[in-house]
């Protein structure tokens, strides 16, 4: 009797086990939520056209120019996942905003990362906050982050060849996967993984991650080496900058750790610790 | 027009590399939809009201079409809401009639005035539908909300920060004005005389102070600046008692 | 690749009441990568001050060669060169390149040891002669030090109100500008002294 009722009946969050990707994502696919209709310009190869007024990198004379440049990381550890950023806009190399909140929160469990186009960014991150809790009013149960980046890169990658820009990772922590990190972008990329930097600064951040991280970190060492990453990367790579937002991925939900100023935590290093010996100090 | 360098669209089939009419029976379209058409628009706010304002110039290339074109617009006659935009005029114009009808709609919807948040999200879905088609508008928005003055910023796809902006300036002298607003709004590399680097801590300004930064930065921009002057439109909207004011003020810029 | 702006950098030049100032950024980039945080873009002939933003192998050339030539011209002369003579010196010499310039966006500022008269100019990369009474700007932070230099500077500042206004126009322009930063360099410049200061600035 029991099998019989437990075929038909959704079972609720808390007592089931995780029974891997592929049987979660058969049971996201509902009718359509939201009516996302595009305009698109009247000509036959629209994708063509919006990289001609768009894409600074293939005109630089561009009249639309979209934010680019970041530094964001996150990784995982035995306290869960660490999440940072800077916050530096730039167009060419205007800096068009020294504030911008790269961490975006899809609700109190997950966060994502923005890279690249700042509104694909925070408009698709939104959208998916959406999908989530729909997937949690249809299912009763909250949906795992294995699926929930699954359902953006399978929307970035409809949109494939349209010239969405996005670099991004979805972090959270669920009971069946404990803690869970992924890096999707607009190619349609996906993957797991324990430790990603992404942006024009992920080179120098990579280099000090990658030199001190080990997955047993304290929560105090690895809040201090998201930040430290993050500030090597704001000083050698011009497009970083800013404030950096440090955020901590726990198993009830997330922390934020501040929104500091670059400026105070790089001085205060290099006159307390000696690093940063490069940059002089006398005439 | 000539501004501006477009992809070279083929809009006829078969999609060709030969780049001429003499090629064959094919003829070449280019559509040139954008046009910039100058001008600049800033905002600021302070505690329980905020300023945006933009100066009147509408050119294009090296000719004036106009010195007396608005670029800030209240969204309602009720509304505290007000929005500037700035970069195609055509484009920029439509954004603010999008927005001005659903804020009529709205009202009549629902019975009450549009907050500014729910505003503030509206544009951006408005400006992130034509994702694949940009309207060419660099958008500040700001309004009274809970008896403060919000202020949010735009670019052209809709992306904005909802925790809103102390100030913001957009167009084509943003980059002149907006160096002189770090330092004089957010204090940047401004510390106190003789105490070792403590920064001058950051407050809301009055409204006197915030007027007179606006005409500062307006009359700078307008010397150093080809698509800058003529006139200047100020409009305040300040928070009173339940309620709020909204006032125009025009002030003249240089016009050479 | 506009060779302007591959190393990035920033310059400005301000005229106060019997003085001048002078002041660049540090940084010497390679495009986003930041290479150097001590590379200054001043450089003294005399008394009188050359700042040079632009492609850094020509800053290079540009501003040894000039000190060749101004030695020569001291020896010939047996006196410092002036900012006016100096100003020449640098026009003829950058016009001699027409038809393949040196990168480079020239600032002069000095104090005229004859006269008095403080003295500042500009060129664009041909050599033409941009002569000002308030101040001048080079680099790639060109449109943010206008701004800021129309809307703080002054007639009439005192060296000490010069060095205020010059540093908080430089600090507050590079600041915005992804290339230029780093740390800079301030010259207060009267009849009788010099005095150089060091910036402390972001470092992002």
């Amino acid at each position: 009797m029991d099998t019989l009722i437990a075929q038909y009946t959704e079972p609720v969050y808390d007592d089931e086990i995780y029974d891997g990707e592929d049987a979660q994502l058969t049971r996201i696919s509902g009718p359509p939520t939201a009516n996302l209709k595009f305009a698109l310009p009247p000509i036959a190869q629209p994708s063509a056209f919006l990289r001609a007024v768009t894409d600074d990198h293939a005109n630089p004379d561009c009249p639309i120019k979209i934010a680019h440049g970041t530094t964001t990381l996150a990784f995982r550890f035995k306290g869960g996942i660490i999440v940072a950023t800077d916050s530096r806009a730039t167009s060419g190399n205007w800096i068009a905003s020294q504030t911008v909140k790269k961490v975006i929160e899809i609700n109190d469990k997950m966060l994502g990362t923005m890279a690249g186009g700042a509104a694909d960014c925070q408009f698709w991150l939104n959208y998916l906050g959406m999908e989530c809790r729909l997937h949690e009013l249809r299912h009763k149960r909250r949906i795992s982050v294995a699926a929930a980046s699954k359902v953006l890169s399978n929307i970035v990658y409809s949109y494939k060849g349209m010239g969405l820009s996005m670099g991004t990772m979805i972090t959270g922590v669920t009971p069946q996967e404990g803690p869970a990190l992924y890096y999707v972008d607009s190619d349609g990329t996906r993957h797991q993984g324990d430790l990603f930097c992404v942006g024009s600064g992920q080179t120098f951040a990579y280099g000090v991650l990658d030199a001190e991280y080990s997955y047993d970190l304290s929560t105090e060492d690895a809040l201090a080496l998201g930040t430290r990453s993050i500030l090597a990367a704001t000083h050698r790579d011009a497009y970083s900058g800013g404030y950096i937002n440090l955020y901590h991925v726990k198993e009830d939900g997330w922390v934020k750790h501040g929104f500091t100023d670059t400026d105070g935590i790089f001085w205060k290093r290099k006159l307390e610790t000696g690093e940063f010996s490069n940059v002089t100090v006398d005439l | 027009m000539a501004y501006l360098h477009t992809a070279n669209i083929i809009s006829d089939f078969p999609p060709s590399h030969h780049h001429h009419t003499s090629a064959g029976p094919f003829v070449q379209h280019q559509i040139t939809p954008y046009t910039n058409n100058g001008g600049t628009i800033l905002g600021i706010t302070g505690e329980d009201f905020v300023v945006l304002a933009g100066d009147t110039r509408h050119s294009e290339g090296y000719s004036i079409n106009s010195r007396t074109e608005k670029k800030v617009h209240r969204l309602g006659k009720e509304s505290s809401l007000v929005l500037a935009t700035v970069g195609f005029g055509a484009d920029a114009l439509d954004v603010v009639e999008t927005m001005k009808r659903a804020v009529e709609d709205y009202k009549f919807h629902h019975n009450k005035e549009m907050s500014p948040p729910a505003a503030a999200q509206l544009l951006m879905t408005i400006l992130y539908s034509n994702r694949f088609f940009p309207k060419y508008a660099y958008c500040i928005l700001v309004g009274i909300h809970a008896g403060k003055g919000v202020l949010y910023s735009y670019d052209v796809v809709g992306s904005y920060s909802k925790s809103g902006e102390r100030r913001a300036a957009a167009g084509a002298a943003s980059d002149l004005i907006v160096p002189f607003l770090d330092n004089q709004v957010e204090l940047k590399n401004q510390y106190v005389p003789y105490a070792w680097e403590e920064e001058i801590p950051v407050q809301p300004l009055p409204m006197e102070k915030v007027r007179r930064l606006v005409k500062d930065a307006f009359t700078s921009a307008t010397e150093r600046h080809i698509q800058v002057g003529d006139g200047l439109q100020i409009i305040t909207v300040a928070a009173s008692g339940v309620g709020w004011g909204v006032s125009e003020e025009m002030y003249e810029l240089k016009k050479d | 690749m506009d060779p302007f702006s591959i190393n990035g950098g920033a310059c400005v030049a301000m005229v106060g009441k019997n003085c001048v100032a002078i002041a660049c950024d540090l940084r010497l980039g390679k495009q986003t990568l930041t290479i150097s945080n001590n590379y200054p873009k001043i450089f003294s002939y005399g008394d009188t001050y050359l700042g040079l933003t632009g492609l850094a192998t020509d800053i290079e050339t540009v501003s040894t060669d000039l000190r060749t030539k101004v030695n020569m011209y001291r020896l010939r002369e047996e006196r410092d060169i002036e900012p006016e003579t100096f100003t020449n010196l640098v026009s003829s010499y950058l016009y001699q390149r027409r038809f393949g310039p040196f990168y480079v966006s020239p600032v002069v500022a000095g104090i005229n040891n004859r006269t008095g008269e403080p003295f500042i100019a500009a060129f664009d990369c041909l050599g033409c002669t941009d002569y000002s009474k308030d101040f001048v700007v080079s680099g790639t932070s060109s449109n943010q030090l206008f701004g800021t230099c129309e809307s703080l500077w002054e007639p009439g500042l005192e060296p000490e109100d010069l060095f205020e206004t010059i540093s908080q126009v430089l600090l507050n322009s590079m600041d915005r500008d992804a290339l230029a930063g780093w740390g800079a360099h301030v010259y207060i410049i009267t009849k009788d002294q010099v005095i150089k200061r060091l910036l402390k600035t972001r470092q992002d």
